[in-house]
């Protein structure tokens, strides 16, 4: 089959920071022997191409040309997959003000999407039909399996994968304070720099941004994991979401700067998110 | 980008490894997306040389016998107050320049969006400890510019990928389309070619992606009266086997590169480019320009010319 990544209500910034989202879907359909092209310019591909989006339409010009493009009968049979990634009940996302519409615009699509694929288990079925419903267990792709540096080389003790915050900003502080090297991504790196990153780091730490945030970061914990990294997961999620702890060294948030001292310190740090990552590859 | 870790493991193996910094604070965070091609290939190199390559913002500036490689674009000064600072403090410190843009362009260096660009490139070259420049211009001329090495733009193995994609795109405009490419483009699409733009600003997952989908990759001046070819362009490109068709604009010793591209002229590219398309000879042409790429130049050799100042010496020996 042919998928058609229609990534152009994500242009320009945004794009930057989808890598880790949409990669994993990418490669994982071409594993499986489909073509997959992306593309942000107009023209898009008629049934029995699937055209996938990934949710995102905070702004009136995205959503309306989508729904017209959907509702001209006077067109080709058209096919169209959404990729969901966040909680619809997630206000800092949905209900941002820097993002208007962005939850109001997203229930507007869905009864013009012929399959929706979320990649968090958030109540997306009281909104779209069963039939039309799939939700999408992120998991290894060899082809995006990269590997990090010499435990002897690894001069970041613990690397933030994300944004920095108030929040992890206490984290971090506390893990100076302890004496470790701290670096963070910033949330917007582009992947040379944030792998580079990565593997030199001996822990990716993995918070959520927000106390009330219920679902874990498949994205995030995946893209650590391809590259072998020792993750430092908040457990906080009991959603199916759950399994990927499995693979990381997950606790409280209470417990994360001792957690950090400990394995960072620990001989084998290194070896615990190679061995991780084989598990990783073997049960997902 | 996985070519950067795995090189990393080699350089436990070498004593004399060099640890270089990418000091990218100027182009955070944005900016940081449209170096890519500047930075990969370098570190690429010196990653195959054995060296470790870091990268890092703000206060993360490592001491001697580190080398920070700052990327030109200082209009914001910071970075260069930065590099005053702690060239006059008691700790020593190794800096670098990497200029990419011609000096004597007005559209980057007299523009009115960037006024302090070149006024903060002049003080930041008499703070450097040296230069490396992928454009051959006239650094010389510049206090602080006899330390200015040309950084010939070369083929490393790591960068190499094999696209297994159907190449489903006629011609992909490497940049922004801007006033000159937009009529190209739009001739190319009224001759029934399918044509893709990389815009200049997307993310390299999406760019690689778009060259390995492209039988021909447009490498055209962004503007008239350019004196210095791309080479980060035309490199990116047969790193990944695509058939580069080059607009003839450079007649110094960038144009070498020319030599695995495909030559056109800005009124012959959409004729050109049609039949070569339509041809069905486009993935031959671009394998064989990238072998005789790979057997011309290296960016490993060119980084070792590059290095020939007595302060690279002491930096090995350190």
């Amino acid at each position: 089959m042919h998928f058609h990544f229609q990534l152009a209500n994500h242009y320009y910034g945004g794009l930057s920071q989808i890598e880790d989202i949409v990669t994993p879907v990418v490669w994982g359909l071409r594993a499986l022997g489909h073509r997959v092209t992306m593309g942000i310019l107009p023209q898009l591909p008629n049934w029995p191409s699937v055209v996938l989006l990934l949710e995102y339409f905070a702004y009136e010009p995205a959503i309306n040309s989508f729904l017209a493009w959907r509702s001209d009968t006077s067109l080709p049979r058209s096919c169209v997959g959404l990729i969901c990634t966040e909680d619809l009940d997630d206000a800092l996302v949905m209900n941002n003000p820097e993002h208007p519409g962005r939850r109001e615009n997203l229930l507007r699509a869905f009864p013009y999407c012929d399959f929706v694929w979320p990649i968090v288990p958030s109540g997306y079925d009281a909104y779209v039909n069963a039939e039309r419903l799939a939700f999408l267990d992120y998991g290894y792709i060899d082809a995006l399996r990269l590997e990090g540096w010499p435990t002897a080389q690894r001069d970041i003790d613990v690397l933030f994968y994300g944004s920095i915050n108030e929040r992890r900003r206490a984290v971090m502080e506390g893990l100076t304070a302890r004496g470790l090297n701290v670096a963070a991504t910033r949330g917007a790196l582009p992947s040379y720099i944030a792998r580079n990153l990565m593997g030199r780091a001996k822990l990716v730490l993995d918070m959520k941004r927000a106390d009330p945030v219920i679902y874990t970061s498949p994205s995030r914990i995946c893209a650590a994991l391809q590259q072998g990294a020792t993750v430092v997961s908040e457990l906080f999620d009991t959603s199916r979401l759950r399994f990927l702890y499995d693979y990381t060294e997950a606790c409280e948030f209470g417990d994360i700067v001792e957690r950090c001292v400990d394995l960072a310190r620990s001989p084998d740090v290194v070896e615990r998110g190679l061995a991780a990552r084989e598990r990783f590859s073997r049960g997902t | 980008m996985p070519a950067v870790a795995a090189r990393s493991r080699r350089t436990a193996e070498s004593g004399r490894a060099m640890r270089f910094h990418f000091l990218l604070t100027n182009h955070f965070r944005y900016g940081c997306f449209r170096i890519e091609d500047i930075c990969v290939p370098i570190a690429t190199g010196l990653g195959e040389l054995g060296h470790i390559v870091t990268y890092g913002f703000d206060d993360d500036v490592p001491p001697w016998p580190a080398v920070n490689l700052l990327v030109e674009n200082f209009n914001n000064p910071a970075v260069v107050d930065q590099m005053a600072r702690l060239k006059a403090g008691p700790q020593r410190y190794c800096f670098g320049v990497v200029g990419h843009e011609d000096i004597a362009d007005a559209a980057i260096f007299d523009n009115p969006s960037f006024p302090d660009r070149r006024r903060n490139l002049e003080r930041a070259l008499t703070l450097a400890d040296f230069g490396w420049t992928i454009v051959p211009c006239e650094y010389g001329a510049l206090a602080g510019g006899e330390r200015m090495r040309f950084l010939e733009f070369g083929y490393a193995r790591s960068l190499r990928h094999n696209a297994s994609l159907p190449r489903d795109i006629d011609v992909l405009f490497y940049g922004e389309l801007g006033g000159r490419r937009l009529p190209l483009f739009n001739a190319l699409v009224g001759r029934g070619l399918k044509v893709e733009a990389s815009f200049g600003l997307l993310p390299a997952f999406f760019v690689q992606d778009l060259i390995d989908r492209a039988k021909i990759v447009a490498d055209i001046g962004r503007a008239d009266g350019l004196r210095f070819l791309t080479p980060t362009r035309i490199c990116a490109a047969l790193h990944r086997g695509a058939t580069v068709m080059s607009e003839q604009i450079d007649r110094g010793p960038l144009a070498k590169l020319y030599r695995y591209a495909a030559p056109v002229t800005i009124d012959d590219f959409v004729e050109t480019a049609v039949a070569v398309a339509q041809s069905g000879r486009a993935p031959e042409i671009g394998q064989k320009a990238r072998e005789l790429f790979a057997v011309e130049t290296s960016m490993a050799a060119s980084l070792l010319r590059a290095m020939t100042l007595p302060l690279f010496a002491e930096l090995a020996a350190a």
